[in-house]
C-alpha cells in the first residue's frame, strides 16, 4: 500500500473536487492527474465510496406526529365565545338606555292617561306632586330629549300657578302663552291689590293725621274709582288745633258719613291738607297737576305734595 | 407557522430525522423517541419558528437530543451500553459497500459522523451543519475531511472492522 500513498495536500484535492469546492480549470487538471497517477485514482476511488447515498428509511408513527384540525376549531369556538361575551358587554349600556327610553315612553303614555282622568276628576297629577318630585327627577333628563307633548303641557300649564313645575316644561312655548296670559291677569289683579292697599294705606296715613279732616273713602267696586268723602271743614280745622283724638276715618265713616264737597271745597281742603303735611314734615312736596272740575267728586288719585313759591299745592290725580 | 405547515413538516422531514437518529443511534426505539421530542418541541414553538427554518430546527434539537441521550447513557453503565452495541453490530449483515460505510459510521468520532450524515445524507451545506452542530464552517469541513479519511482507512482495509 506504500505505493499507493499521497500527500495530505493531495488527499485535500481530492477531498475538494469530491465536495465540488474547485473551479471547473482545476476539476479538469486533477481528473488529468488522477488519470496519470495510479496512487491518486486508488485514493480516489476509496475517497469516492464514503459518500454515502441516502437511504430510504421510512418513520413509521408519522401520522400520530400530526396535530388533528379538531384542536384547532375548538380553540377558534373558545375565542369566538370570549370575542361574543365582550361585545355582548360592550353593547350591554346602549341596550338598556333603549330599554329605559321605551318603559319611560310607556310610563308617559299611561301618565297622560292618568292626567285626564285625573283632571276629569279634579285631582292633582302624580307627575307634580311635590313628594314624588325626587322620582320624578330621574325621568327628567329623559323627559328632555322626548319630543314635547303639547296636551300634556297644555294641562300643566292650566296649574302653574299652585303647583311646583319643572323648569324643562316651564320652557316650552305653550307654556310661555298660557303663562304670559296668566300674567297679564296676575298683573291686573295685582294692581287692584296694590290699589286697595295704596288706598287704604293712605287714608290711614290721612287719618293717623290729627291735621287732616278729610276721611277718604275709595269704592273700588264696578270701575268707578275711588271716591273721596271728606269731612267738614270745622271739623278739620279741630282737627289741626290737636287738642282732640280724632277717631279713625272708618269708624267715622260708619258713624258720620259725610256730604259730597263741592269742586272748590275739595280744593281748599286739599290745600289745606297739603300744607299742613309738609309743614309737620310728613311728605316733602305736593305736586298738584290737574283738578277735576265735575264739583263732584275726584274720579283718579295722584299722591303727592309739593311747595312753589312758598305756595302749597296739592294734587290727587291718576 | 400554522397547524397545516406543522403537519406538512411532518410529511417532509420526519423520515429524515428518524434516519438520522437512526444512524447516529443505531436503535430503532431511541431513533423513534428522538423524533418524537423534536417534533413535540416544535410544535410547542410552531408560533415562533417559520416553516422555512424547520428543517434546521428539527435537525438541531434532534442531535442536542441524541447528544444528551448518549451522555446520560455513558453516565449509566458502561457494560450495558457496550453490550447493546455489540448486539447491534452483531445484527448486521456486510453484504456490500454500503454495509461497510456503515459500520465504519460507528467507529468514526460522534461529531465527525453527525457532519457527514449531515452532509450526504441530508445535503446540508458548511454553514447549515455548523448551525446545527455549534461549529463554524472550517470546523465542519475539517471534521468531514477527517471523518472521511477514517472511512477511507476503514474502507481500505475492512479487518478494521472486525
Amino acid at each position: 500500500m506504500k505505493q499507493f500513498e499521497i500527500t495530505e495536500a493531495q488527499e485535500w484535492q481530492l477531498f475538494e473536487l469530491l465536495e465540488g469546492n474547485l473551479s471547473a480549470e482545476e476539476v479538469a487538471q486533477l481528473h488529468q492527474d488522477i488519470e496519470a497517477q495510479p496512487a491518486l485514482t486508488y485514493h480516489y476511488n476509496l475517497l469516492k465510496q464514503t459518500y454515502a447515498s441516502a437511504q430510504e428509511i421510512h418513520f413509521p408513527n408519522a401520522q400520530s406526529l400530526k396535530k388533528q384540525p379538531s384542536n384547532k376549531q375548538v380553540y377558534l369556538w373558545t375565542s369566538t365565545a370570549v370575542a361574543a361575551a365582550i361585545s355582548l358587554l360592550l353593547l350591554w349600556k346602549p341596550i338598556s338606555t333603549l330599554t329605559n327610553k321605551s318603559s319611560i315612553a310607556a310610563q308617559d303614555n299611561m301618565g297622560q292617561v292618568f292626567e285626564k282622568s285625573k283632571l276629569n276628576e279634579g285631582l292633582e297629577m302624580p307627575s307634580l306632586n311635590p313628594d314624588k318630585a325626587s322620582a320624578n327627577e330621574s325621568q327628567r333628563s329623559t323627559n328632555a330629549i322626548r319630543p314635547t307633548n303639547s296636551q300634556a303641557t297644555k294641562n300643566l300649564a292650566r296649574n302653574f300657578t299652585t303647583e311646583k313645575i319643572h323648569p324643562l316644561i316651564t320652557a316650552t312655548n305653550d307654556f310661555r302663552g298660557q303663562r304670559k296670559d296668566s300674567q297679564q291677569r296676575s298683573i291686573v289683579a295685582k294692581i287692584e291689590i296694590v290699589k286697595n292697599a295704596t288706598s287704604n294705606s293712605f287714608a290711614q296715613h290721612l287719618a293717623d293725621q290729627s291735621s287732616i279732616g278729610d276721611a277718604l273713602q275709595f269704592n273700588n267696586g264696578e270701575n268707578q274709582g275711588p271716591q273721596i268723602l271728606p269731612t267738614p271743614l270745622g271739623q278739620n280745622q279741630n282737627n289741626v288745633s290737636g287738642t282732640e283724638s280724632t277717631p279713625s276715618p272708618k269708624a267715622k265713616l260708619a258713624k258720620n258719613p259725610s256730604p259730597r264737597k263741592t269742586g272748590f271745597a275739595l280744593a281748599k281742603s286739599f290745600y289745606n291738607d297739603g300744607k299742613t303735611m309738609i309743614q309737620n314734615g310728613h311728605v316733602p312736596h305736593v305736586n298738584i297737576k290737574t283738578i277735576n272740575k265735575s264739583h263732584s267728586l275726584l274720579p283718579t288719585i295722584e299722591m303727592g305734595v309739593r311747595l312753589e313759591n312758598n305756595v302749597i299745592m296739592a294734587s290727587f290725580n291718576q | 407557522m400554522t397547524a397545516s405547515e406543522y403537519n406538512k413538516c411532518v410529511d417532509l422531514h420526519s423520515h429524515a430525522i428518524f434516519r438520522f437518529a437512526m444512524k447516529k443511534m443505531r436503535n430503532t426505539d431511541d431513533a423513534k423517541e428522538i423524533v418524537q421530542i423534536s417534533f413535540e418541541k416544535l410544535w410547542m414553538k410552531h408560533q415562533v419558528v417559520a416553516f422555512d427554518t424547520a428543517k434546521s430546527y428539527l435537525f438541531t434539537t434532534a442531535y442536542h437530543s441524541m447528544v444528551d441521550g448518549w451522555r446520560s447513557q455513558k453516565t449509566t453503565t458502561g457494560l450495558e451500553y457496550a453490550s447493546n452495541t455489540v448486539e447491534a453490530e452483531s445484527n448486521d449483515e456486510y453484504t456490500g459497500t454500503m454495509e461497510v460505510i456503515e459500520k465504519a459510521l460507528q467507529r468514526i468520532s460522534d461529531i465527525q459522523r453527525t457532519v457527514i450524515l449531515l452532509r450526504d445524507y441530508e445535503g446540508y451545506s458548511y454553514d447549515e451543519i455548523g448551525e446545527i452542530t455549534g461549529l463554524n464552517a472550517a470546523q465542519v469541513k475539517i471534521n468531514i475531511f477527517r471523518g472521511r479519511q477514517a472511512l477511507k482507512e476503514i474502507i481500505g482495509n475492512p479487518s478494521n472492522l472486525i
